[in-house]
């Protein structure tokens, strides 16, 4: 039996075991030093988002003032595209996530994080602006993975002036069998752009720190984000217009055939017509002088 | 709001220390039968703890940590392989080849050339059916279990490991094989 054999291989390939080359003890200070240095930027988030509304001018909020950009200069601004979709991202989320009172567009990489704080706790939404690929089905077209090493400390997107370490949960949402579905592509203005909820602290406990409760928004509070009809009705717009200039290129040359076709007809017609009474005259002709002929021979 | 990361409190701090001192042993192992490489084993029971200290508060509270640290030990493994920069396997695991004069020769021998066929075997399956096997034949997890620790539906266990050994069998048949051919020959 081959699961015999299994068990049996199993059993004996681990018996010659070589020493442990690590101690636990060692493991607990480098988690120790790991977890305090990440602590140190989460405790600056509040800083980060404020600066953001400061430097990037990227968030609107109600009732809200600026914060001068007192730290972290070396923060990029977000482009205007990444802004604008922040923005509108960041004005949807309270509307479905009640109690979230602040929001701010933190540039991260190529995208941007949208922070919130609801009861007392942060949360946020990740974006990235990517290529475009249209699915006839809607605005979000696919899922997409994204792996970041998890044991690269040196890792320049986990450096503090980027403020991306205050999110590390994010940094690998895929396990597994499991796609943790924090990571989608939808379609606006013409360009892609990929929403990211973090969803990580339900679904894979390992990804989460301790001292933060995020609040994330639930799948379904995140989808109604990512297809609100106020960020992405121009989009649909959009590509309605398109699809009707298109039909419409393609029912003027329908037309245009048509009504070509419409006047060959017609011409065939009309020379048909003329061959007809050609033809009669034709007859006619003959006849009248078969006629004369005829008198004349009978005169003669 | 849960203790302050980096300063959990001793007494957590002391029962993860004792966690991580009675399970590392078997966690490496545990990790060995999926990677076939002592080395990464340990990186990946280091990766694994690392992770399981910053959440052990909730984990303490949650409880059946083991089953949850074996989880973790396979969703590294799995981001491990799927790492374009991985290193490639050589599907010859080292084999530790001591001699004990206490025990039966004969025996011995048939079960280290079984343990090799195995290890060998293992290593040209799939990580994902590797990590069945392992979880279903080493760690005596039911097809529930291991549907849990893998994410994924028990119907999908049942055919990975079905297929997983069906591939096996297919590939110690051909190691069997092989050396009579060669014997033939010579």
């Amino acid at each position: 039996m081959i699961e015999d054999d299994l068990r049996e291989g199993l059993r004996s390939a681990v018996t010659a075991e070589p020493p442990l080359g690590f101690s636990t003890e060692e493991l607990i200070d480098k988690a120790r030093h790991t977890a305090r240095r990440r602590r140190t930027v989460l405790g600056s988030l509040a800083t980060v988002a404020a600066v953001a509304i400061g430097t990037v001018g990227a968030v609107t909020v109600a009732g809200q003032s600026a914060q001068p950009p007192a730290q972290l200069p070396t923060m990029k601004a977000a482009s205007t595209e990444v802004e604008k979709v922040g923005e509108s991202i960041a004005k949807l989320i309270p509307r479905y996530l009640p109690g979230a009172t602040r929001t701010a567009v933190v540039p991260v990489d190529n995208g941007a994080a949208v922070t919130y704080q609801a009861e007392g706790k942060p949360g946020v939404v990740v974006y990235q602006l990517g290529e475009c690929k249209t699915n006839p089905r809607g605005p979000v077209c696919q899922a997409e993975r994204i792996q970041q090493d998890p044991n690269n400390d040196d890792d320049p997107r986990l450096d503090a002036d980027s403020g991306i370490d205050a999110f590390p949960f994010f940094a690998s949402r895929h396990s597994g069998s499991l796609t943790v579905p924090l990571r989608l592509l939808i379609v606006e203005d013409g360009a892609m752009l990929s929403a990211l909820a973090p969803t990580a602290c339900q679904s894979l406990l390992e990804l989460c720190d301790e001292d933060v409760d995020f609040i994330p928004m639930s799948n379904d509070q995140t989808e109604r984000v990512i297809i609100d009809d106020d960020l992405y009705q121009p989009a649909r717009d959009d590509v309605r217009k398109e699809q009707l200039e298109r039909e419409l290129t393609e029912l003027k040359k329908k037309q245009q055939l048509e009504q070509d076709r419409q006047k060959a007809l017609e011409r065939e017609q009309e020379i048909t017509q003329k061959k007809i009474e050609l033809e009669l005259l034709k007859k006619k002709e003959q006849e009248e002088r078969a006629k004369q002929e005829q008198e004349r021979s009978e005169g003669k | 709001m849960g203790p302050r990361r980096g300063h959990i409190k001793a007494d957590l701090e002391a029962q993860f220390q004792h966690f991580a001192e009675q399970q590392v042993l078997a966690l490496r192992r545990f990790a060995y039968l999926l990677c076939a490489d002592w080395h990464l084993a340990e990186d990946l029971v280091q990766t694994t703890l690392l992770k399981l200290y910053r959440t052990w508060p909730k984990l303490h509270r949650r409880g059946n940590v083991s089953k949850y640290a074996r989880k973790a030990v396979v969703n590294c493994w799995l981001d491990e392989k799927r790492r374009p920069w991985r290193r490639s396997e050589s599907g010859h695991g080292e084999v530790p080849d001591r001699a004990d004069p206490n025990v039966d020769l004969d025996l011995a021998g048939e079960r280290l050339a079984n343990r090799e066929r195995v290890l060998r075997g293992m290593t040209e399956l799939a990580p994902r059916q590797r990590a069945v096997l392992v979880l279903r034949f080493w760690e005596d997890l039911s097809i529930t279990e291991a549907a849990e620790i893998l994410q994924c539906s028990e119907g999908n266990v049942k055919s990975q490991q079905s297929r997983a050994l069906a591939r096996l069998r297919e590939v110690l048949d051909r190691m069997e094989s092989t050396p009579t051919l060669a014997r033939r020959a010579s």
